[in-house]
Parts: C-alpha cells; sequence; structure tokens
C-alpha cells in the first residue's frame, strides 16, 4: 500500500510538470479586434465623427431611393415601400391590381411590411444620430475647435430632426429617444406629437444655426435645408409666422432660386427647363440654383451604384405592348428602360390636374408627361407608328410615362432590366419651399401672399396664373402634384395634414371604398410591439 | 538417445505421439513469443567449444547436443548436403554459432527452452512444403488479428468436428500440422465472433477478428485516450461503416444514419452538401447545435465533408455528459470521435473500390401544362376584375407565349432541364504493419454530378497515416490527410414559374438560348447560370503529429504529445460577362470578384495518462490534460467592373475600371485543463470523476473561465458470482452519471461594440467617402452556456449474446443560454445576445441488436433503434413585464416558457372562405383562407395567433437488416422520423403548396405556377387558396412531416477461394440502393429537410461497385 502511495506521488509529479510545461500567462484569452474598428478607437477625432455622419447621409438615401436593404428586406419588398410612401394609395394612383402597395386598405394592418421597413430605416438613422452626439460630448473626447463640434451636431441633430419629421407625419406618438441606447432596452412608450415636433424643432433650429450657409451642390447639407422642413413642421405646430419666417431664410438667399433657363448636361437636346431639372449630372450642377438638397447616386462607383427603382415603380410596363400585327411593339430599349408599371396613374394624376393648362403648362410637356409611345420593333409592319393600345393595356401597360422616372436619353449602362436610374434624387427643392410659404399664408388666411408664392412656381412653368380667391389647401395640394409628383412622398403631406382619406375619396375610385379616416396614420409595427416587453408601445386606434 | 528427428514421427502409427509433439511445439513457440526474455537466458549463458572440420549441418547439431541441453528439430532433406563446415569456436554462444553455420543455407532456427527448431525462411513461405508437411496432409500457418490489426493471443484454432488444435502466440501467429484439405478451422476468441473458414487448397490463413457485437472488449475512443467498452461508464456508442460501406455516401455520417439511438442525420439533396446533424435534440436557442467533430484524437473544425469515408474505421459518439465532460466547454450538444484507418496486417493489403451511380429526383412537383396555365390567366385575371375572354387569350399572353400558343408549341421545362445524374467513386488504399512500423495510404476520387446542368461536386482526397516505434517505450505517429472539394459552376436554374408556352432557343441553329424565355426578365432562361465563370475549391490539410513516451521507471505512465494543425483554403472566383444578365454582369459592363478564405488553425494536447492494475483488483486509469487551441480567419475580398475587355474574367482584376476591396481577420484562444480518472474494482465496479476547465478568449472578462465536473458510475452485475449460475443473461450493466457541458458556440467579439463601414459618394464624378456606424451593442456579460445533465442507462446480452443492446433515459437542463435576443429596432439594433434562460431536455433511447438466425449457410441479425426527446423552455429571460405574475414569453422569437424550442406560432387557419359563407370579416374575400379567432372576441386581433405546433420529432426509429447467405449479403435500412400527438409535433410550413401565390407576390398572372386544385367559385377547395391570395396577416400551412423511409438497400457478393494463380485475394461485387422509397403525406418534396416546390428535389440512387483487395 504504501509503494502504492509513494508510486502515485511519483506519478502526480511528473504528470503536473508535465502539463504544465506550458506557461501560465493567459494574456492570450485578452480580445483584442482587427478586422473592424469599434467606437473607443473611432470616435476620438473628427475625421470618425465625420464618417459617423456620412453614413447618416447614406442611411437616410434610403427614404427616398429603393437602396440598400437595411430592414431585412428583399427588393420587391423595398420597392413597395417607397411606391406605397410616394404615392401608391394616395389620389395619384394605386397599384395596378387595386390591392396590395396600400391600395386596398382592409388589408392594412400592423404585420404590414411597409411600416416596418421605414420604421427600422427611421430608428436606425435616429440611433447613428444620437450615437455621435452623445459621444461628441463625451469626456475623454477633446475637440480642436468647438466649431468642428458644432457641425458635427448640427448634422447629426438635423438627421435626428428629419426621421422624427418622417415618424411624426406617419406614426404620430412615437417614442423619443435623446442619447445613446448602450443597453438593450424593451419599454418604449410613444410620446404624443406635440413632444415630438417640439423635439424636432429643437434639432433643427440647432441645425439651421450651426450648418453652414453655402451650399456646395455635392449632396452635402446647408442651412437651407433646416429652414426649409422648420418652415414644414411650425405648420403643424400652427406657428405660422415661425415658418413663414424659416421659409423666408430661404427664398431670400440669394443662393437660392427657381430655374427659369435651359441648363445643364442635355441643353442639345429638345427640352424644357423643367425637363432639365431631372436629368442625369443636373442636380449637383453649378447652375442649379433650385435644388437645396439631394440624395446621392452615381452609376458605377462603390457607394454610390444604389437601386434607384424609380422607374419600374411609376412608369407604364410597356414591353407586353402588342402591335396591331400582333408582333411586340416595344423591344429592349435603353431610351425607354424597363419599367413594368407598380402602379395605375389615377385620372386625377393623369388629367385633372393638367386640365387647365394642358398645353401652356411646361410640367405637362411632351417631355415631362410622355404619353405616346411608338413601335420601336422593325420585325413590326406598324414599325415606327405609335402604339394603339388595347382597352386592357390601360391597366398597367400603357399610360401616362412620367419622365423624372426616365432617363429618356439613354441609360448609363445602356438597357437595364432592374429599372434603374443613376441621377441624384431630390430630397429638397426650392419650389416646395414656395409651397409650403404658401401653405403657411393659406393659413394665417393671407390668401394673396398665398397665391402670390404659388404664382412663382406656376410662372416658372408657364401656366396661368391663380387667383387669391381659388387658392385653398386642395389647390396647394393640386399644384403640389403638378410641381413634385414622384418627389413628394405624397402620403406624407396627406397625412401630415390628415386628409389622406380626404383626398383619396375624392380622388381615387379604387381605394376610397376601403379607406377609413383611421388609416391617415400608418400602424406600429408588430414586431416592435411584440419584442417592447417591458411597456406596452400602443397601437393606433383602428388597427 | 537424443536425436530426434521429425520426420520419424509423421509416421501414421506413431499419431498420437505426433499429436503431443505438435502440441508442445504450437505450446513452446506461443511461449517463446510470450516469454522470449526468459527463454533466452539459457541459450545467452551456454557456451560451446566447436572443432569442426569437413563437417555437414547435421554433424554440427550433433556436437551441440552432445555438449548442452538442446535438442535439435530439422526435416533431413532441407540440410543443404554440400555445405561444408570448417571453423573452430572456443566458448562460443549458441546464437554465434548457429547464425555463422547457417549462412547461405536459407535456414532459419528458433530456441524455444532447450529446443532448437531449423526450418526453411519463415514459417509461412513455401505453401506446401511446410515444416511439417507431409504428401497427404499438410500445415496451416496464420495471423489472428483483431479489427484493429492488432495481433489477437489465445484464440484458439481447432479443426472443426476434432479435438485437434492450438491456441496463438503474442504476436497472434498460429501453426497447425496435418489438416485435411476438406477441413473447416474454427477459430474462437471470448468477445469476438467465432469464425469458421474452409481450408481448401490454402496454406496461409489470416483471420481478422470481428468483435461480437456484445463487444465487451471492444475499445471505443472516449477522448483522449480509450477504453475498454466493458469498463464504460458513460453513454458511448461505437459504431464501424462496415455495415454501410457499399452505400454511396458522400459524408461519414450519412454511414451511421440509423445505427446510433439520438444522433439524427439529415439526408443531403444536393452534390457537396453537407447534412445536419444532431444528438440528443437541442439544447441551446441560438448558439449552434453541432456536436463537437474530433478526428484521431483531437478536435476538428472543419466539414465532415473533408474526408473519404473508406478511410474511417469508427466512429464514436458520446452522448451523455460525463462521456462528453473531456471536452469541457465545446461539448454540450455531444462528441463525433472518427478514428481513421491503420494497417492491419503484416503483408501489404490493398485495396480498391470503385462505384458508379445514377440518381434520379423522387418526384417532380407537376406545373400546369398548356391548357391549365391559359386558364389560370383568365381565373387570375377575372380575379382580379380584369378582361377574361377566352378569345382574346393572346392579348393576355407575352408575345413569344401567343406565337407558341398559335402554333401549338409547348414546353415541359422539367424535360429539358432535369438529367439523371451520375456519381463515380474510385478510391485506393494500401495499409499494413511490420514490426515497427504501420501504415495506411489512400487516394480517393469522387465526382458527383447533380441533376441539373454545372450542380457538380469533386472531391478529392489523400490520406497518409503512419506510426514507428522508435524504441519500446516511444513511438511517433503522423496522420495527416488532404482534401480538396469543387464545387465549381453555377448550376442551371430549376424554375418551374416558367411558361409552358415560352421558348428554349432564341437560335436552336447556333445555340443559342432565348434569355428570357417568355420576356420577362423576372425569369432568365435556366442554362444562362451556367455561363457564369465560377470557380469554388476548398482544400484543406489536416495534420497530427503525436509522440508518445512510456515513461521509464514508472510503470503505465505515458506522456502524449499531439500538435495538429488545420489549414482550410477556400477561393471563391466568379466573372459575370456584360452578355448576360446575371449577377449584374451587363449592369456593370463586367463584373469580376475574387474572394479568398483562409483558416489557419492549431491544437496542442499535452496529455499524462497512467494505466494499471494493482493486485488483480484495482484498474486506474488516470489522464490529466492541458490544451491550447488557436484559430485564425482571414478574408481578403476584391471586385472590379466596367472592363473594356471582358476575356480575362477574374483573372485580371486590374483590368476593371471600378475597384473595390475589402479584407478582414478574426482569431481565437481557447486553453483547457482537464482531469479524468477511471477506476474499476473487480471488474464489477466502475467510477469515473472528469473535471475541466475552459478559457475562451471570446468571452467578457469576468467570464472567460469555466469549470465543468462529472461524475459516473457502471456497476456489471453479470460479473457478480450469484450470475454465475444462470446462462439466460450474460451480460447486465448499469450505468448512472452526472456532467456538466459548455457551449461557447457564438463567434468571437460578441462582447464588443462593432464598428461597421459602408460608402457614399458626395458630388459626381468624386470618389467614395468611408462611413462608419455602430452595429452592435458592446455586452460586457456573455459567458458559457452549461448542460448539466442526468443519464442512467443499462447494457444488456441475452441467450448467449444473441439478443443484445441497451437503453438510456437522460434529463438535462442548460442554463445561461446564449440567446440571440429580439428587441425593439426602435434601439437602432434588431437583436443582442444575452446569457439567460433555461431549456430542459429528457428523453429515451433505445438500442438493440439481435442474431435472429445464425447458421453456417445463413445468418440473419437485425438491429432497432429508438429515441425520443422532449424539450421544453423553463426561463427565459426571467421577466414579467407585463405584470401578470407568469413569467413573460417571447413573441418576438416564437419562445414560450413550457413549450418546446422549435414551435410554431402564428394564425390557425380552419379551411377556406367559401362563396356563400356570411360572416367574412373586412379585408378577406372568398377564396382566402379563414383564420380563427381563438380567443373568440368576434375580431382578428394578434393576440388570435397562437401556438400550432413544434417543428421537432415527436419520436424516431430505424430497422436494419442484415442477412448473409452463402457469399450473399444483404443490407436494409428502414428510418422513420414520426410527429404527431396531443402537441402536433414535426409539422412544417408547405405554403408553396397551399398557395400558389405566395412565392411570386403578385405575379402569378405572369408565371407558372404548380399543378394544384387551387380555389375557384366553382372549386370551392378548402386546401388551397384562390390563385391570386395575398394573405394580410401571414400565417402558415402545416403539413404533417411524418415519414417512413426505406433509405438504403444493399446487396453484395463475395468471391471466395479466387483461384491461387491471381493476385485477388478477395472480390466482393454490389449494388446499393439510396432513398428508395419514402411513406409521407407532406405533399412537398422531402420531409425530413421540408423542402417543397421551388427547392431541389430528394434524389433517388442506384449504384454498382466493386472492391478489389490484393
Amino acid at each position: 500500500m504504501k509503494k502504492i502511495i509513494i508510486n502515485t506521488l511519483r506519478i502526480f509529479i511528473i504528470a503536473l510538470t508535465l502539463t504544465s510545461l506550458s506557461s501560465c500567462n493567459d494574456d492570450y484569452l485578452q480580445e483584442i479586434p482587427q478586422g473592424f474598428l469599434s467606437p473607443e478607437n473611432t470616435f476620438t477625432d473628427k475625421e470618425g465623427f465625420e464618417s459617423g455622419i456620412n453614413d447618416l447621409y447614406r442611411v437616410s438615401r434610403n427614404i427616398g431611393v429603393t437602396s440598400e436593404n437595411l430592414s431585412g428586406m428583399v427588393g420587391t419588398e423595398r420597392d413597395k415601400s417607397m411606391t406605397a410612401l410616394y404615392g401608391a394609395g394616395t389620389d395619384l394612383c394605386w397599384y395596378w391590381n387595386k390591392v396590395d402597395f396600400f391600395s386596398d386598405y382592409t388589408n392594412i394592418n400592423s404585420f404590414n411590411a411597409t411600416p416596418q421597413n421605414y420604421w427600422i430605416i427611421f430608428y436606425t438613422m435616429i440611433k447613428g444620430a444620437n450615437v455621435i452626439i452623445t459621444r461628441s460630448e463625451a469626456e475623454e473626447m477633446t475637440w480642436d475647435n468647438e466649431s468642428d463640434k458644432l457641425l458635427i451636431q448640427a448634422q447629426a441633430r438635423f438627421f435626428r430632426g428629419m426621421a422624427y419629421r418622417y415618424l411624426v407625419h406617419l406614426f404620430g406618438d412615437v417614442p423619443i429617444i435623446e442619447e445613446e441606447i448602450t443597453s438593450p432596452k424593451l419599454d418604449f412608450t410613444r410620446n404624443p406629437k406635440s413632444e415630438v415636433y417640439s423635439f424636432i424643432i429643437e434639432d433643427l433650429d440647432f441645425a439651421s444655426r450651426n450648418l453652414p450657409e453655402a451650399n456646395n451642390r455635392d449632396g452635402k447639407l446647408s442651412k437651407a435645408a433646416a429652414d426649409h422642413w422648420l418652415a414644414e413642421i411650425y405648420i403643424s405646430t400652427g406657428e405660422f409666422d415661425k415658418s413663414i419666417e424659416a421659409a423666408s431664410r430661404v427664398i431670400n438667399d440669394s443662393q437660392y432660386q427657381l430655374m427659369i433657363e435651359r441648363f445643364g448636361t442635355m441643353t442639345d437636346k429638345p427640352g424644357d427647363v423643367f425637363w432639365d431639372l431631372f436629368r442625369l449630372g443636373n442636380q449637383n450642377n453649378a447652375n442649379n440654383k433650385e435644388v437645396i438638397w439631394a440624395w446621392q447616386v452615381e452609376y458605377n462607383v462603390p457607394g454610390g451604384m444604389v437601386e434607384n427603382r424609380l422607374q419600374r415603380q411609376w412608369g407604364p410596363f410597356l414591353e407586353q405592348l402588342k402591335a396591331a400585327d400582333g408582333k411586340a411593339a416595344i423591344l429592349k430599349d435603353e431610351f425607354l428602360g424597363r419599367p413594368i408599371g407598380f402602379i395605375r396613374p389615377s385620372v386625377y394624376m393623369e388629367y385633372t390636374i393638367w386640365q387647365s393648362d394642358w398645353d401652356n403648362d411646361i410640367r405637362n410637356s411632351e417631355f415631362n408627361m410622355q404619353r405616346r409611345f411608338y413601335v420601336n420593333n422593325p420585325a413590326s409592319s406598324d414599325y415606327g407608328n405609335v402604339v394603339s393600345p388595347a382597352p386592357g393595356d390601360t391597366v398597367r401597360r400603357h399610360f401616362v410615362y412620367v419622365q423624372k422616372a426616365n432617363h429618356p436619353h439613354g441609360h448609363p449602362q445602356g438597357y437595364d432590366t432592374g429599372g434603374r436610374l443613376y441621377s441624384d434624387v431630390y430630397a429638397i427643392r426650392m419650389a416646395e419651399t414656395y409651397l409650403l410659404r404658401a401653405e403657411a399664408y393659406l393659413n394665417k388666411g393671407e390668401t394673396d401672399k398665398a397665391a402670390a408664392d404659388i404664382n412663382v412656381v406656376r410662372s416658372r412653368a408657364g401656366a396661368t396664373p391663380v387667383n387669391a380667391a381659388e387658392v385653398d389647401i386642395h389647390y396647394i395640394l393640386d399644384e403640389r402634384a403638378r410641381e413634385l409628383l414622384i418627389e413628394e412622398p405624397r402620403r406624407l403631406t396627406l397625412a401630415r395634414l390628415g386628409l389622406l382619406d380626404e383626398r383619396v375619396k375624392m380622388y381615387n375610385p379604387v381605394s376610397a371604398p376601403t379607406i377609413q379616416d383611421f388609416h391617415n396614420l400608418w400602424p406600429i409595427p408588430q414586431t416592435e410591439i411584440d419584442a417592447n416587453q417591458g411597456a406596452e408601445l400602443k397601437q393606433n386606434t383602428g388597427y | 538417445m537424443k536425436k530426434k528427428l521429425i520426420a520419424d514421427f509423421l509416421s501414421k502409427e506413431r499419431k498420437f505421439k505426433q499429436i503431443l509433439l505438435i502440441m508442445r511445439i504450437s505450446v513452446f513457440l506461443m511461449l517463446a513469443a510470450v516469454f522470449n526474455v526468459t527463454a533466452s537466458v539459457y541459450s545467452q549463458s551456454v557456451r560451446v567449444d566447436l572443432d569442426l572440420k569437413d563437417a555437414s549441418l547435421e554433424k554440427v547439431f550433433q556436437s551441440i547436443q552432445d555438449q548442452t541441453e538442446f535438442d535439435f528439430f530439422y526435416k533431413n532433406e532441407y540440410l543443404p548436403k554440400s555445405k561444408v563446415i570448417n571453423k573452430t569456436y572456443s566458448n562460443a554462444k549458441i546464437d554465434k554459432v548457429l547464425d555463422e553455420v547457417l549462412e547461405g543455407t536459407g535456414l532459419i532456427y528458433r530456441v524455444l527452452n532447450t529446443d532448437i527448431v531449423v526450418t526453411k525462411g519463415r514459417e509461412s513461405d513455401s505453401g506446401s512444403e511446410g515444416l511439417f508437411a507431409s504428401q497427404q496432409t499438410k500445415t496451416i500457418t496464420g495471423t489472428v488479428t483483431d479489427e484493429n490489426g492488432g495481433p489477437l493471443p489465445g484464440v484458439t484454432v481447432v479443426i472443426k468436428g476434432s479435438t485437434q488444435g492450438t491456441v496463438t502466440n503474442a504476436d497472434g501467429n498460429y501453426s497447425l500440422t496435418n489438416i485435411p484439405d476438406n477441413a473447416t478451422l474454427v477459430f474462437s476468441f471470448v468477445g469476438m465472433m467465432t469464425q469458421e473458414v474452409v481450408v481448401g487448397n490454402q496454406t496461409t490463413i489470416n483471420v481478422s477478428m470481428e468483435i461480437d457485437a456484445i463487444g465487451i472488449e471492444e475499445v471505443v475512443a472516449i477522448g483522449y485516450g480509450t477504453m475498454k467498452k466493458s469498463d464504460l461508464t458513460g453513454t458511448v456508442s461505437s459504431v464501424t461503416t462496415e455495415k454501410t460501406m457499399d452505400i454511396p455516401n458522400t459524408n461519414v455520417l450519412q454511414a451511421i444514419q440509423g445505427s446510433v439511438p439520438g444522433l439524427s442525420v439529415t439526408t443531403p439533396d444536393r452534390p457537396g452538401e453537407s447534412p445536419s446533424v444532431r444528438i440528443r435534440g437541442i439544447n441551446s436557442l441560438s448558439a449552434g447545435n453541432a456536436p463537437l467533430i474530433v478526428v484521431d484524437g483531437i478536435i476538428y473544425n472543419g466539414s465532415l465533408n473533408d474526408f473519404n469515408v473508406n478511410d474511417i474505421e469508427k466512429i464514436d459518439v458520446l452522448k451523455d455528459a460525463s462521456a462528453a465532460a473531456v471536452f469541457g466547454s465545446r461539448s454540450s450538444n455531444g462528441v463525433i470521435i472518427i478514428t481513421t484507418k491503420m494497417g492491419k496486417t503484416e503483408k501489404p493489403l490493398f485495396n480498391f473500390n470503385s462505384f458508379v451511380g445514377v440518381s434520379n429526383p423522387v418526384s417532380l412537383i407537376p406545373v400546369l401544362d398548356g391548357p391549365g396555365y391559359i386558364q389560370k390567366i383568365l381565373d387570375f385575371r377575372e380575379s382580379i376584375g380584369q378582361e377574361a375572354d377566352p378569345s382574346k387569350i393572346e392579348d393576355y399572353l407575352t408575345t413569344t407565349e401567343a406565337e407558341n400558343y398559335r402554333n401549338g408549341k409547348t414546353i415541359d421545362w422539367y424535360d429539358e432541364i432535369v438529367k439523371t445524374s451520375i456519381t463515380q467513386n474510385y478510391s485506393l488504399n494500401v495499409s499494413g504493419k511490420t514490426d515497427k512500423t504501420n501504415y495506411f495510404l489512400s487516394g480517393t476520387y469522387y465526382d458527383q454530378q447533380g441533376i441539373v446542368e454545372n450542380d457538380n461536386f469533386e472531391r478529392l482526397t489523400l490520406k497518409a497515416n503512419f506510426t514507428n516505434d522508435i524504441t519500446d517505450w516511444y513511438s511517433v505517429s503522423l496522420r495527416t490527410s488532404f482534401s480538396s472539394l469543387d464545387y465549381s459552376g453555377e448550376p442551371a436554374g430549376l424554375y418551374y414559374g416558367l411558361s409552358p408556352y415560352g421558348s428554349y432557343w432564341e437560335d436552336e441553329s447556333k445555340g443559342i438560348y432565348k434569355e428570357y424565355p417568355m420576356e420577362d426578365p423576372f425569369f432568365r432562361h435556366p442554362m444562362i447560370n451556367t455561363f457564369v465563370d465560377n470557380e469554388d475549391v476548398r482544400n484543406s490539410f489536416f495534420g497530427l503529429f503525436s509522440s508518445e513516451l512510456d515513461v521509464p521507471f514508472v510503470k503505465g505512465l505515458k506522456w502524449t504529445l499531439n500538435y495538429a494543425t488545420n489549414l482550410r483554403n477556400r477561393k471563391l472566383n466568379n466573372f459575370w460577362s456584360n452578355e448576360h444578365t446575371t449577377g449584374g454582369g451587363s449592369t456593370a459592363n463586367g463584373l469580376a470578384r475574387k474572394q479568398v478564405y483562409d483558416n489557419y488553425d492549431w491544437t496542442l494536447d499535452n496529455i499524462v495518462n497512467y494505466n494499471r492494475n494493482f493486485l488483480d483488483k484495482h484498474s486506474v486509469d488516470l489522464t490529466l490534460l492541458y490544451s491550447r487551441e488557436y484559430q485564425k480567419y482571414e478574408y481578403t475580398y476584391a471586385q472590379a467592373s466596367d472592363f473594356f475587355n471582358q476575356a480575362l474574367g477574374y483573372n485580371n482584376l486590374g483590368l476593371g475600371k471600378v475597384q473595390q476591396t475589402n479584407s478582414d481577420l478574426q482569431d481565437q484562444n481557447s486553453v483547457a485543463y482537464m482531469a479524468r480518472l477511471n477506476y474499476i474494482f473487480n471488474y464489477k465496479y466502475s467510477l469515473t470523476a472528469t473535471i475541466r476547465r475552459d478559457g475562451f478568449s471570446g468571452f467578457s472578462k469576468e467570464n472567460k473561465y469555466a469549470v465543468f465536473p462529472s461524475v459516473a458510475a457502471a456497476w456489471t452485475i453479470s460479473n457478480e458470482d450469484f450470475m454465475s449460475n444462470q446462462e439466460i443473461i450474460n451480460l447486465l450493466k448499469i450505468r448512472l452519471s452526472y456532467g456538466e457541458n459548455g457551449n461557447q458556440a457564438i463567434s468571437r467579439y460578441q462582447t464588443l461594440a462593432r464598428i461597421a463601414d459602408s460608402q457614399y459618394v458626395f458630388g459626381d464624378g468624386g470618389a467614395a467617402t468611408t462611413t462608419v456606424f455602430l452595429e452592435s451593442m458592446a455586452n460586457s456579460e456573455l459567458g458559457w452556456e452549461t448542460t448539466k445533465v442526468k443519464n442512467l442507462g443499462v447494457d444488456f446480452g441475452l441467450l448467449e449474446n444473441r439478443l443484445n443492446g441497451s437503453v438510456d433515459v437522460y434529463s438535462s437542463n442548460t442554463y445561461n443560454i446564449l440567446l440571440r435576443r429580439n428587441i425593439p429596432s426602435t434601439s437602432g439594433y434588431s437583436s443582442v445576445w444575452t446569457n439567460i434562460g433555461k431549456v430542459h431536455n429528457h428523453g429515451v433511447e433505445i438500442a438493440l441488436n439481435s442474431r435472429n438466425i445464425q447458421k453456417n449457410d445463413f445468418q440473419w441479425e437485425s438491429g432497432f433503434i429508438f429515441s425520443l426527446n422532449r424539450n421544453r423552455i423553463d426561463e427565459l429571460l426571467g421577466e414579467d413585464l407585463d405584470g401578470d405574475g407568469k413569467e413573460d414569453d417571447n413573441l418576438a422569437n416564437s419562445w414560450f416558457i413550457g413549450k418546446p424550442l422549435g414551435v410554431i406560432y402564428g394564425y390557425k387557419t380552419d379551411g377556406i372562405y367559401q362563396m356563400d359563407d356570411t360572416d367574412i370579416p373586412s379585408g378577406f374575400v372568398p377564396g382566402d383562407f379563414r383564420l380563427v379567432d381563438t380567443d373568440e372576441d368576434g375580431e382578428l386581433t394578434p393576440e388570435d395567433r397562437t401556438i400550432l405546433g413544434s417543428n421537432l420529432p415527436n419520436y424516431v426509429f430505424s430497422i436494419s437488416n442484415t442477412l448473409r447467405y452463402k457469399n450473399f449479403s444483404f443490407y436494409l435500412l428502414i428510418n422513420s422520423v414520426q410527429g404527431g400527438g396531443k402537441d402536433n409535433y414535426y409539422v412544417g410550413n408547405n405554403m408553396a403548396m397551399h398557395n400558389v401565390n405566395n412565392p411570386f407576390s403578385t405575379w402569378t398572372e405572369r408565371f407558372n405556377v404548380q399543378d394544384v386544385p387551387y380555389w375557384t367559385p366553382d372549386n370551392p377547395s378548402n386546401e388551397f387558396a384562390r390563385i391570386n391570395y395575398m394573405p394580410n396577416r401571414s400565417h402558415p400551412y402545416l403539413e404533417d412531416r411524418s415519414f417512413v423511409r426505406i433509405q438504403d438497400a444493399n446487396l453484395s457478393y463475395t468471391f471466395e477461394n479466387i483461384s491461387a494463380n491471381t493476385f485477388l485475394e478477395a472480390l466482393r461485387i454490389y449494388v446499393s440502393g439510396k432513398n428508395l422509397y419514402t411513406f409521407t403525406k407532406w405533399t412537398g418534396y422531402d420531409p425530413e429537410n421540408s423542402t417543397s416546390i421551388g427547392s431541389f428535389p430528394m434524389l433517388r440512387t442506384f449504384t454498382l461497385g466493386v472492391d478489389l483487395k490484393f
């Protein structure tokens, strides 16, 4: 027995010696990221914060350009979202099958992907902005110049205010988040609209005071962008004078004026000044005095090649048209691109708003509103003639092709089945500033001043001036449709005014029977309600 | 009279003496080998003085006999008459004398105590002229080995029907004389299956003994060592691939499907696809549930597709916590230990195996034909209120469709695209061993073509295993494998939405496909994909270098050092030319991308083992381990587009105008200390205790280390004295264990807040600007997931082990579950890893083996495997935020307290709304699925969602049968997963079959759909929604996935007694079938993988193969 004990001891000693040959130092268990940055080594200087700001430009682009997959949705879902925000199911148009994309309001509920998609985009922007705002004031961060910090904060707060502008108009009361969230939060509650408005005003006002005055037409923010949206928010809060003041700061800035003469890249082509505004390369053009802020799209450059799929959404499904002899009428064509007619325009969009000035309003010219298409299939006996649509074609294949959603003189890449565009996209264009100020004047009862502002826009278009007596909110909405068709998130405008159901009933015979007044607001996404276990995230009434 | 000439004893009259002598020699031979140290004592000490002049060998032997106690045995005719020796020896050692005098004669000698046998060359040489041979009878010699190729001493070899026989010596060798040609030799050994071999004209009979099914002497790999199965305390299933070696399996784990209770292996549908593998259900909510893979004793992080099935000797599956505990933090999902082959015989053994197989889809879900397609368009248009006039159908078709419709031309796209898949395999290996060296070398080429063009998988594997005993107490070994997996080529699309009126060719004479067969760019021609230049090659090198030292002076102490390195490299290159619209090639004017993935792992295991038996009753086996592991991953991404010249593709990215690059590096470190003590008393009581401490860099500072203990005991009741008087129970053993295992299977860096980057371009014509954003929150509390398992097992063998098996019941709880929790996106993040929650599992596993018939010519064995696992979430976040006094369920993830993981939660359906229904709510129309108002509040609200079932099985079983008749062998495996039960187990969402509109969103008008009787006003279906159904609240379409499958069948014929003048040793030919038939109610393709139309169909494979040994 003794021998066994001694032996055992001996074995243990040898074994321990052998197994502990390796060092006991376990520094190697420290984890040091080598392939990615951490916030601690990123937000340490001006350059780091600038990169963070640049990302907010990128994220915000997803509002007006169906681009990256921020919300985990496939491209077609994002197409639907954008179409629903910009027109489908409003007074302008519906989805061609009359059901989807918010065209049939009985289908709208908290499970719909579109509100969720935008909710994620807006709150991703808010998170990005809050990280920058919170960390720019962190003790460890020292700024070389106070002005650098203010510029960073001004941009961050602009984006935060911008996100809340969309949220409050589309969803009503929403949770306000003022700083970076560093641990899981499950008890969000909705702040009343009024608090959200004040929050937006604080942010945009800060931005207005600290953003640079100069607009370099490169997609970066300047003061006017903040003022423009301040003008809009002040209408919602009923502070019309402040609205007029903010809009006037833009209008009186000599940098900005409506374009009245042809300019830019395609002046050698037949067209007009309104047409020029939307041509490739013209949004950032040094001569473009109308642009306040544009989302940047660049063909075949990393970071620039996003999917601006306006064409598939808004253009008619031409490739299905047949010529008189039964052959295909329209072959692949880089001039027409590949629209696939998600939307079906209402009579209101296609005819009613143009009736008074059908021939003189350049916004309704053949350049801007293409209504005739020519058979381009050489194999057809009908080659070169105007396509005459069969009655069934007008559902989806043959209607007005708004040229804001096209590259009329050829795609940069030739024919593109994706229906993508590569021109930059106006987020804010000065014509709208006039229309906002007109709205503020109208609310104050100063219809003459409202008419004057509207007429600045109309006269550039060559349309007959409007009389003060004719100006009401519906007239302004008509004018916005004429001027800002496809550029304006129409649903947001109508929701902001609480007129969505009314306008749909007036002009959208397909959606009208299905809409109720509660549809003015979107439902809070069910995913948010389900995950928010610590508090009730109340659903909008009606849903 | 000392001289004894063997020939004298061979006369027929002296049979009795002869037998005695033979037995004596045999025993001497054996003893000599066993105790050769003692045997040599006398020969080493005895010295002789010889003065040899013109002496014959006979004379030399005579002289030595005269001076010593030695007797010489030899055959006269062997001694060369011409040999004459002239030499003088003084005080010379015997061996020196013999060495010299026998030099050049071809004779050898052996010293057996005081007998010296002189014979020709090696015993096994020159058949009929054996040492003891005569005209009428002959001598048989041979080696008996165990199934690992190790020599097996003590095996009884007798001539059937006689008492004549012997036992094998320490080298496993035996020799029997005077064997008639028609004799049969019977080889038997405790714990091994008795074998009978007909002698015929053979003179060398080497036998490899197989472990008896009950396998009490079987050695199993238990991690950082091996153990006799009889000593096991944990639950370990040990299987060889022998029965399934003729089944065409790509992945080695498919070969043990249906052999291990509690192990589930799915059947892949695509070439080169890896099966999904689970042991005892799922423990973890979000982290991985795949078992740990150990190859030749060391953790392997690569894919098991890297291995050739034929190179695998056996697979041990560690199931309970006590068995798996040696792998601590890595083991909560069980451990699969794979042991590759080594040499078994002294004679080099070549083995060539080849098979050719054909695979076809078991079924292809039919799509609408021409008239059905036309009707669908009319139905669709009518349903959305558009004109639907059959006479205007051409208006509703695309131009191509209209033209083909006019000409009455239709196309069945399945016929055009789906082909018979061919699989080929060629494998050659050589193995063998000498005194010091053991080797196994192998090479395999495997080629599998899919059922569509370009869906290919090619594999080349090379393997080399060597061990070498440098000294008696020190050996080194090297086990390497190299594999090259080639997945290159973009497969043709197996699209079913293509119109039957589409066109295949743009220009058939020039072989140009119609890029958009029906103009619609949503569907390209299925073959266009194959034009993508795609290279996807995955190489892996695995090398295990070990050194094994029997520590001098301390008997039973062994020091092993294992170092393994694994290099895995994947090259993924793509070029999309501007000629086709795939992958953005035409959009970007040529797009080329090169991606390189590099993995480099190393592991160092420092193992000390002490194994000794004291006083014949106390057996102790102690293992200590120090282990370090490092893993590194590198990634390089380079992309270029806008090529003015497309000729070079991805080989010269510099030609592209637009460049984009990216790269990544990640690494991680682990460390582990482990001690395991195994103590066995009197072959009856065993105890195993294990403790392991693990450290992992991926966890937060405070949680880097964790300790995982386990203990297990076993009682072999059948070894008790009171059991010795009965014949029925041969084995009865009870095992009881408790242990803790961990799971670290979240990826590294999860504790850190992470910055991601992207790009944005300001202004026109400018360069991209980098943008950064915070992608994840920091998470300073992440740590290990711990699973605690209790296991009770019984092993038994009855009726001479004709019936044997085991039953295990277990219960496990997993704590601190690593959980990817969905959080409100309002915070800017959609999910976060947390370390909370508890999941419970319990289950029962049964394995039964039975030798139903055991005749000389006919044997029938059956195996039955059954397992049942129940799973339940016990705790989630521990929060009661809604204040109802109960812990909250987690809707966002479909996690419910008290319910299993994998529940399906959503709206319940109850048929379809019909035209006459008066209770159709707003938002619904006839033809829509009826969603049930489960809370009966009269409204359809999110609260009506309910738990509908579970995707986990209810129970699983498989039945295997092996029949052998003479040289025929037949194997059949039936496999089944069953659902049902009150909780509606094993259901899947088969949306595609019930809502034809769903896969194409609202575009069903433009595409073909599956041929199902969808709802129309005239066809009030309750199963298939209307043609344009778009659910406004998504809901599942559940179907039962239960199935019984005739999984594998194999028939082989072995040619025996191949004539002596061929080099062949054995030849086997076989036919096999895989996935022969599935009985199921699932209307999609494969219930097991829950696939339906839109994915690849299940394949049925037949192979014809040949296996040669030479």
